[in-house]
């Protein structure tokens, strides 16, 4: 199979062949629990951990601070002084925290949600867009040892309803509401809809519109903190987070477990190459795992900043992320495949009005990065205008490394991916790069045997450290419900679930959560396909028979599931 | 509050508790509960007015009660308590930028302030040189620093004020080509975080 390679200039003289990187990579995975114990070494640990795994946990007799790991650890350095976060808004409001400030406002957050009588081990669940305030309760909630869940801001009523019933939590945090294109999205609204009464919702100010108030409601503004509380210390399996991820039948939750899922985070962000004087803008929110991964933790622990921007990506025009890479002299930008394609097919003078020079590194994941895309990207976003290592760029020749990896909600990570801190291998477009160090990844055929080169079953063959806590996910055997191709350097082409589980625009949709919504709104039976789409990769196509207009259905799954979830609707 | 009037295309920087927003050519607008501080804003509207020198693009011929070298109330090295703000005046003067035979801007006709206020401390360079009186401008939080070579540093010149000063912020003033910050911003990107508010 003979696929086009590219080494960026950047990456001229760290790259490595294929052989090298096959070295390295079997004698990772040659032991698996050898090779992620000395990853953990690179923890805090409070208690460090012996055994590598036991009874389904990572490092079972380690004890750490979760939030250590995140902010503390960077007390008393350089980093502590310096920004953490630049929040931007779809009006030009900007605010930034070094990391001290961002400490004092968790600190604070922690005794808000003390006197809200949330403690270590009580869920707390976030329907709200990230801000500095609902950034705060989420490092506050880890402080305290709370496990949380960011519901998706996109996702309707009944979406977050199932997901609340799930997850039980002690408290929900949400926003009044925020604006979004140029409308307020009533966020409050929703929770109403959604969250039973009998649970405490504490809602931030954000547009600080008037909202309804029901018994167990308390703004923040309201709140008397309590004492924050020292850092909750616990064992490595204590939850630290979860989501839901989408499976054929519904939505199943998914819950990472601290001392794991930090430890495999924590290593490939370091193997990524971010560095403490990167400012970092990951543009996929946290109620999904590359924004839960690479927004919230990983590259707060490594001491950069992290760029975080609330509004669309198209308002007031197409160009917004461009100017936000461009005034606060972005070097790593993380972004989806969908997005690419988006932004791809925009008036090209939008993109070209702004200087990306200080880019050194595009990451994109969610779902399959077609080759014409990479392309666009390497050459469009990732050329720039100023010579590097010892090339001058001419004009579209590429420069920086576009490097697409795979990630799952189930994975806690990128597992796939060239990794310019670590291991870099060329460039291949449309591939998500060979397996990152100790992930056991194969391609197999239906009978389990390796496959090169056609079509099989994406599989991990070894457990991974950020292993969910759920009972058997895996199970000897860890299947992804992805198909992807390998080729014989090991890169992995992805080529979507094979499943009948939906990708949109990288959002992970299942059909059976469709089907519900359908049948709780409308009470019609429907059977929900999929179908490729050139712009959002893929669509959900409900087939209906008799009872129910298009426009009734669309209409339906567009109020209980959210605005993500487009569908088209087919007789059958 | 009065709105704090000037030409504004820009972001609004909360840092602290403390809004900052660029105005016209290289002015500020700082705000703390409920009160403002302009700096060499044209038409300004603040509780507090401040400007750095007298030049056109600076001082509109704002006819109320302001701060200015060149009106005699401010001088180098002295403090002015405004509302909540603490204002400390920096000598601000060229070295290098000459017009027939003279600095742009002598030193002592025109300066830049260094604003405290909550805890936070801002550093407005005015129209200047890299001088010896800026390193001594101590911990600050966000320099605003003119970049565009006019009568100012060029943007080589404030990237190395950047490294010198180490604010944890870096807002560039006082250029109307992109590639005046394009060049500082690249250059500086490393030992600060660089804010372009203006656009």
């Amino acid at each position: 199979m003979a696929r086009e390679s590219v080494v960026p200039p950047y990456m001229k003289y760290k790259a490595v062949p294929a052989a090298e990187f096959k070295r390295l990579y079997s004698e990772s995975v040659s032991d698996i629990y050898a090779f992620w114990m000395r990853e953990a070494a690179h923890l805090r640990w409070r208690v460090r951990p012996r055994r590598a795994f036991e009874g389904g946990v990572w490092f079972p007799d380690g004890y750490l601070s979760p939030y250590e790991n995140v902010i503390g650890r960077h007390h008393g350095t350089f980093m502590w002084d310096k920004i953490a976060i630049i929040w931007e808004d779809e009006s030009g409001e900007v605010r930034a925290l070094t990391y001290s400030q961002l400490d004092s406002l968790a600190l604070r957050m922690a005794g808000a949600l003390r006197a809200l009588g949330v403690g270590r081990g009580d869920w707390v669940v976030f329907y709200a867009p990230p801000t500095p305030e609902t950034l705060a309760l989420t490092y506050a909630a880890v402080r305290i040892g709370a496990p949380f869940e960011h519901v998706f801001t996109g996702w309707g009523w009944l979406a977050l309803a199932r997901r609340v019933a799930s997850r039980r939590p002690r408290l929900v945090v949400t926003v009044d509401a925020f604006p979004r294109r140029g409308k307020l999205v009533r966020t409050k609204n929703v929770v109403d809809k959604a969250v039973p009464e009998g649970v405490r919702v504490l809602v931030v100010e954000r547009a600080g519109v008037s909202v309804s108030r029901r018994r167990n409601d308390i703004f923040l503004s309201e709140v008397e903190p309590a004492d924050g509380g020292g850092e909750a210390v616990v064992g490595s399996g204590h939850p630290l987070f979860g989501l839901h991820a989408a499976y054929r039948d519904g939505p199943r939750p998914v819950t990472h477990a601290a001392g794991g899922y930090l430890v495999q985070t924590y290593a490939t962000t370091r193997w990524l190459g971010i560095r403490p004087r990167d400012t970092y803008f990951c543009t996929v929110m946290p109620g999904w795992i590359t924004g839960v991964t690479y927004m919230l933790f990983g590259p707060l622990m490594i001491g950069a900043t992290v760029v975080v921007y609330e509004g669309g990506p198209d308002y007031p025009q197409w160009d917004r992320w461009w100017s936000i890479i461009e005034r606060y002299a972005v070097t790593v930008f993380v972004t989806t495949a969908g997005a690419m394609r988006y932004l791809s097919r925009q008036d090209p003078e939008l993109l070209k009005k702004h200087n990306l020079d200080t880019l050194r590194l595009i990451i994109t994941t969610a779902e399959p990065f077609e080759g014409e895309i990479w392309r666009w990207t390497y050459q469009y976003v990732g050329t720039g205008t100023v010579p590097t290592v010892d090339s001058v760029p001419e004009r579209l020749t590429g420069r920086v490394p576009v490097i697409h990896a795979f990630i799952q909600t189930e994975l806690g990570t990128f597992v796939t991916g060239q990794l310019p801190n670590y291991v870099f291998t060329p460039l291949k477009p449309g591939s998500a790069g060979p397996p990152m160090p100790g992930f056991y990844i194969d391609v197999v055929d239906e009978e389990g045997r390796p496959a090169r080169g056609i079509p099989g079953r994406l599989i991990l063959k070894a457990p991974w450290p950020a292993l969910p806590l759920e009972p058997k996910v895996f199970d000897g055997i860890y299947d992804t419900g992805d198909a992807a191709v390998m080729d014989e350097d090991l890169y992995i082409y992805p080529q979507g679930r094979r499943d009948g589980v939906i990708k949109i625009n990288g959002y992970r949709v299942s059909p059976g959560e469709i089907e519900e919504a359908i049948k709780t709104a409308l009470g019609v039976d429907v059977v929900v396909e999929k179908t490729r789409d050139p712009l959002r990769f893929e669509v959900p196509v409900v087939y209906i028979r008799g009872g129910a207009s298009p426009d009734d259905v669309k209409g339906a799954v567009r109020e209980l599931l959210g605005p993500i979830v487009d569908v088209e609707v087919r007789s059958m | 509050m009065p709105s704090a009037g000037g030409k504004s295309a820009g972001l609004r920087l909360n840092y602290g508790g403390v809004v900052l927003s660029l105005r016209d050519y290289a002015g500020a607008v700082a705000e703390y509960r409920g009160e403002s501080l302009c700096i060499d804003v044209l038409r300004p509207d603040c509780h507090h007015v401040f400007y750095t020198h007298g030049h056109e693009r600076h001082y509109g011929g704002y006819a109320g009660e302001f701060h200015a070298p060149f009106r005699g109330n401010v001088i180098a090295g002295t403090v002015v308590r405004a509302g909540p703000f603490r204002v400390l005046v920096i000598d601000a003067y060229n070295i290098t930028k000459v017009a027939g035979g003279r600095p742009v801007h002598s030193r002592g006709e025109g300066v830049g302030y260094v604003i405290e206020v909550a805890g936070i401390v801002m550093y407005h360079a005015g129209d200047t040189d890299l001088t010896p009186q800026m390193l001594e401008v101590g911990r600050h939080d966000i320099a605003l620093l003119p970049i565009g070579g006019d009568g100012v540093m060029t943007p080589e010149e404030a990237a190395e004020a950047v490294k010198l000063l180490r604010p944890k912020i870096a807002i560039p003033v006082h250029f109307t080509e992109a590639r005046h910050y394009v060049k500082f911003r690249d250059m500086a990107q490393p030992y600060a975080q660089i804010m372009n508010i203006k656009s």
